[in-house]
Order: C-alpha cells, then structure tokens, then sequence
C-alpha cells in the first residue's frame, strides 16, 4: 500500500527542489532591489492597514463582473468535456452556441474599452484635473 | 442525456432569429458612435415583422400540441398567440421609442439590442414547457428589463427604477424558483404535463412539500404580474423607467407573464385547482380593489396608469378563476386588447412628455381637445377602452371575463369587477375633463409628435376600435389560443 503514495512523494520532492532552484536563481543571479513596499505583506495590491470606508474605482467591479461572466462559463465547460463523447454532436453544437453567445459579450466588452484599463484610467485622471 | 433531433432547432428559427438580431444590433452599438436612432429602430422593426411572419410559416401548429427539444418547449396555439401578441407590443414599443431615443443622449443600438432579446425571452417563455425552461426564459426577460428600466442613467428616478425592480425582481424569482425547486422535490418532474400526473400521488407522500412549494411558485408568479398584494414595486417602477420601456413593461411583460401564469396553472398544477381558485379569488379581488381605489388620488399620468394595470391585472386573473374554456380564451383576447389599449395611452404620455420627465402630470392634458382635437380623440378611445366601454376592446374583453367569472360561479368576483371598473371611470376621465373641459395655460406642453409616434397611436386606435366593434375573428383567433382543461 505504501508504494501507492509515491505520485505524492515526488510531487513533493519536485515542489522542493523547484522551490529551492528559484529562491537559489534569483539570489545568485538577480539584483538585489527593493524597500519598505516590497517587503511588506501582499494583500492583493491594497495596504494592508487602510481606512475601510474609502472611495474605490468603479473599474474594480467592472472587472469583478467581467471575470464572473467568463469564470462562469469556465465552469460549464469542465463537465461538458467529460459527457462529450456520450453526447455527440448535438451537445457539441449546443456548447458552441453557448460559447458564441459569451464571445459576443467578449466583443463587446473590448470594444467598448472594457479591457483597457489603462486608457481608462488615464482618461478619468484627465477629467479629474480638467475639473 | 435527452436525446433529441438538431433538426428540432429549426422550429425554434424565430426566436434564434431574434435573438441574432438583438446580438447583431448589440455588436453594431458597440462599434465607434454606434448606429443612429432611426438606423437601429428599423432594423428591430424588421427583425420583429421576419420573426413574426417566422412564427406564422415555420411553427406549424396542429390539433395536438408538439413538444421539442427534449420537451422543453412546445408548439401549441397557445403560444403561437401569445408570440404574436407580443411581437405586436414590441413592434409599437419601438415605434413609440424613436423619438425618446433620438432625443436623449442615450445610445440607440443598446436600446434596441436589449428590447429584442427581451423579447426573444418572452417568446421562449410562452412556449415553455418546463419549469426551469421557462425559470430561465423568465430571467432573460427580466434582466434585459432591469437595464431598461435604468436607461436614463443620470437620472435619479430612473436608477431607482432599475433598483428597486431588480431587487424585487431577482427575489421573486428567487421565491418562484424555490416553489419549482420544492415541487421537483415532491414529484421529481419538471415538465408540466408529468408534474400534474404525479402530484396526486405526490401529496400524500410530500406532505407539506406540495402546498409550500405551489405557494411559492404563484407568489413568484403573481409578483411578475404586479397583482396585489405583490404590487408594490410596479407604480415607482413604471413611473422612474423611461416611459417607452414602461409601455413595454405595462404591455409585453405583462402579457408573457399572464401567459406563464395560466399554462402552470392549467397544465401544471390542475390537480390542485380548487386550492388555487381560492387564492386567485382573493388575490383578484383585492387586486381589483386596491388598484382601483388607489389610482384615483394621483395625479401623475404614468402612475395612474400603473396603478391601473394593477387593476386589470386583476379583471384579468378573472378568466383564469373561472378555469373554463371561455375564461382561458377571454384572458387570451383581453391581453391582446389590453397590449394595444395601454401601449396607445403610454404612446400619449410620450407626445407630451419633455426633457425626460416633464409633461406626465394630469393638468399637462388641459385644453388639449383645442390644440391637437385628433390626439385628444385618440386619448379619449384608450380611456373608454380602459375603463371598459363600448364600443372599445376593453369592453368586449371585460364582457367575457366576467361572463366567465359568472359562469364558473364566482359572481360576487365579478360584481367587485364590476363595482371598481365604475370607479375607474372617475380617475380615467379627470383626464378626458382636463382634454375637454379646462383651458390650456402658458405653462401647458405642446404635444409634440413624429410619424412613428403618430402610426404607433393610429394603430393602436384602430385596433382598440377593431376589437370592439368586430370581434369576431379576432375572438377565434384567441380560441385557438385555448389550452387543453383538466
């Protein structure tokens, strides 16, 4: 029974040894840079002690609700990939209306402007100095 | 998995044709300035009119009705009629809709992309035959609903509009789902006609399963039909929602609702009609009650008239009360009146209406007989037809419901349908008195129209006079409409 578990081990052992490959890299080859922020605890680009009640960019749960629609559809197609034998190419076809459907909402999210943040950005920061 | 022919898509072509030209319409007002008012509001008009003559040709539609796609849809008289019925309300939707369009500086490709896939989902949810087809055609429906009703998005009214019918909306949903979700649990069906075979058994083996999740299921589907005591959202919404999307939402969604409403009812939940007659009574009768009593203090026109759809919400749950061949067809044919009657009244507002709200108050109609006799005429049919006179639809369609109603033994419904439409007389006329009766002052709005506009209320006159003086055709058109009774 013991021997079952060694797709574990190695997967370990290789964690390890890549882990250990890239800390050793970068301090051998990689310049030594940074200061207060680097060091300080991640926590997804936000301080990490920060007044709770401030104003945050609408583009935030722009992009929140765009990744929802995409994940969402993500999840559809794990399930899909399994039946799809067994379902032949009526429930082929079906998915890829569906994803045609969501590929519509990707055109119109980029054409939009949605995905450029940084234009975006820049032109609030623009209307916001112009007054 | 159900096996089913691809083949069976191509009876579904009018709805995939509306759907593309609602994408198409959607993708265009995306690129660059997006398309012009007028550009996109002919293009929605003709995908109506091809889907519309789709439904005609492709859906053939025999004695029996046809189950598609692994049963979750059907082809059936019932839906054949209520597809063109609201195909008709979304058509004049559109033509009242240029002008509000042209002048706001609101994006028309988007306007008109929503309009048309709320629609498609309307069409898919008459022609439902599955609770969670139907659940899902439901919340297409609304959510593209949701984003109209918001459409002015710098006005406050209209963001509380959208607000507080997406809150609500989303939670009566959520209740119906639940009610369908507790009926599955029950009987382990979904599609309608095994749902009602298994319930007998299913509510000695249940217990509380089959009363609770039914309960549910009509509250979520009252909600949808703005009947008392579930009203609550309709008179802000109607009123904050751009007034063309509330003519929609007064028109179409009412009737698609209504549709869903009686085909669960009728075909799904048969075994427990006499459970459900009570509470349809009560509900109509306080519907009738409440909607009417109310509209008579207001003074603004869109919430008058909102909480007058209120009200015939309630004449309306008469015919499915009545739960006979007559009363189904009756609700079939006062539908079809009632989307050209308040689309025509809603199409009023709209001549009047300035800078996005100014012009809905009562006192805006004053002298407008003197300064626009046609339009005032046209105002004056809608008002006869709403309060149910000859020689109108409004009338013919209240004569059968509430024969219906007699019929079927529940006359004291009837008498209160009959006592609150002579009171809706008074609040209808405050209109017709201020059109006729009172001076225009400096302050009065010019009525200001456009040929779509003026064709929309044309239209929409002479079908409510159609309907009132030759009913005949059209009330066979709406027998054929009539569902199989238990």
């Amino acid at each position: 029974m013991p021997e079952t578990y060694l797709p574990v081990l190695l997967a370990l052992a290789f964690a390890l040894i890549l882990g250990g490959v890239i800390l050793a890299a970068s301090g051998l080859i990689g310049r030594g840079s940074g200061g207060r922020v680097k060091l300080s605890p991640y926590e997804s680009g936000e301080p990490l002690l920060d007044p709770s009640r401030k104003r945050i960019s609408i583009l935030f749960f722009l992009i929140a609700i765009d990744f929802v629609i995409f994940d969402v559809e993500a999840a559809f197609l794990y399930p899909w990939v399994l039946v799809l034998r067994e379902g032949g190419w009526p429930l082929f076809w079906s998915v890829m209306v569906f994803v045609a459907l969501i590929l519509v909402g990707f055109v119109y999210i980029w054409r939009k402007g949605g995905l450029d943040l940084k234009k975006r950005f820049r032109t609030r920061w623009q209307e916001a100095s112009h007054g | 998995m159900p096996a089913f022919d691809l083949r069976e898509f191509l009876l579904l072509a009018p709805e995939i044709l509306l759907a593309i030209g609602g994408l198409a319409l959607l993708l265009a007002g995306s690129v660059g300035r997006g398309v012009p008012g007028r550009v996109a509001a002919s293009l929605s008009l003709f995908f109506l009119v091809a889907t519309a003559l789709l439904v005609l040709t492709v859906e053939e539609v025999g004695p029996e009705p046809r189950l598609i796609l692994g049963s979750s849809f059907v082809l059936d008289g019932f839906a054949r009629f209520f597809k063109l019925v609201i195909l008709a309300g979304t058509a004049l939707t559109v033509l009242i809709s240029v002008r509000f369009v042209d002048d706001g500086a609101y994006r028309a490709g988007e306007y008109h992309a929503l309009l048309l896939l709320a629609t498609t989902g309307m069409m898919f949810m008459v022609g439902g035959f599955n609770l969670v087809s139907i659940w899902i055609a439901l919340e297409l429906m609304a959510l593209s609903s949701y984003i109209l009703a918001g459409y002015f998005k710098r006005e406050t009214r209209s963001n509380e509009a959208a607000l507080k019918y997406f809150v609500l909306g989303a939670l009566s949903s959520a209740i119906l789902l639940y009610g369908a979700s507790l009926l599955y649990g029950a009987t382990g069906e979904l599609r309608l006609d095994l749902l009602a075979a298994a319930l007998p058994e299913a509510m000695v083996t249940g217990r509380l399963l089959v009363p609770t999740g039914w309960l549910m299921l009509s509250v979520g589907l009252l909600f949808k039909v703005a009947a008392v005591p579930f009203h609550v959202w309709t008179p802000d919404v109607y009123v904050g929602a751009p007034t063309p999307v509330t003519a929609y939402l007064a028109a179409a969604s009412k009737t698609a609702s209504f549709a869903i409403l009686v085909r669960i009812f009728v075909q799904g939940l048969p075994t427990l009609l006499p459970d459900w007659q009570i509470v349809i009574a009560a509900v109509a009768s306080v519907t009738m009650i409440w909607g009417n009593l109310a509209a008579l203090t207001q003074t603004n026109v869109k919430r008058m008239l909102a909480y007058s759809s209120i009200a015939h919400a309630g004449y309306v749950l008469l015919g499915l009360l009545a739960a006979s061949v007559i009363g189904l067809w009756s609700v079939a044919f006062y539908l079809l009146a009632y989307t050209f009657i308040t689309l025509g009244a809603f199409a009023m507002v709209v001549v009047l209406e300035r800078r996005e709200y100014a012009g809905e108050e009562v006192s805006d109609y004053a002298g407008l007989a003197r300064r626009a006799p046609w339009l005032a005429a046209a105002m004056l049919v809608f008002l006869l037809a709403l309060t149910g006179i000859p020689p109108t639809g409004g009338f013919v369609g209240k004569v059968y419901l509430f024969a219906a109603a007699v019929e079927a033994g529940w006359t004291w419904v009837a008498v209160i349908g009959v006592l609150t439409s002579a009171i809706s007389l008074y609040y209808y006329f405050s209109i017709a008195v201020q059109m006729y009766l009172k001076e225009s002052t400096r302050d009065t709005p010019e009525p200001l129209g456009s040929p779509a506009l003026t064709a929309a209320i044309a239209t929409c006159v002479v079908a409510t006079l159609v309907l009132g003086l030759f009913p005949g055709p059209f009330i066979e058109f709406a027998q054929a409409a009539g569902l199989p009774l238990p």
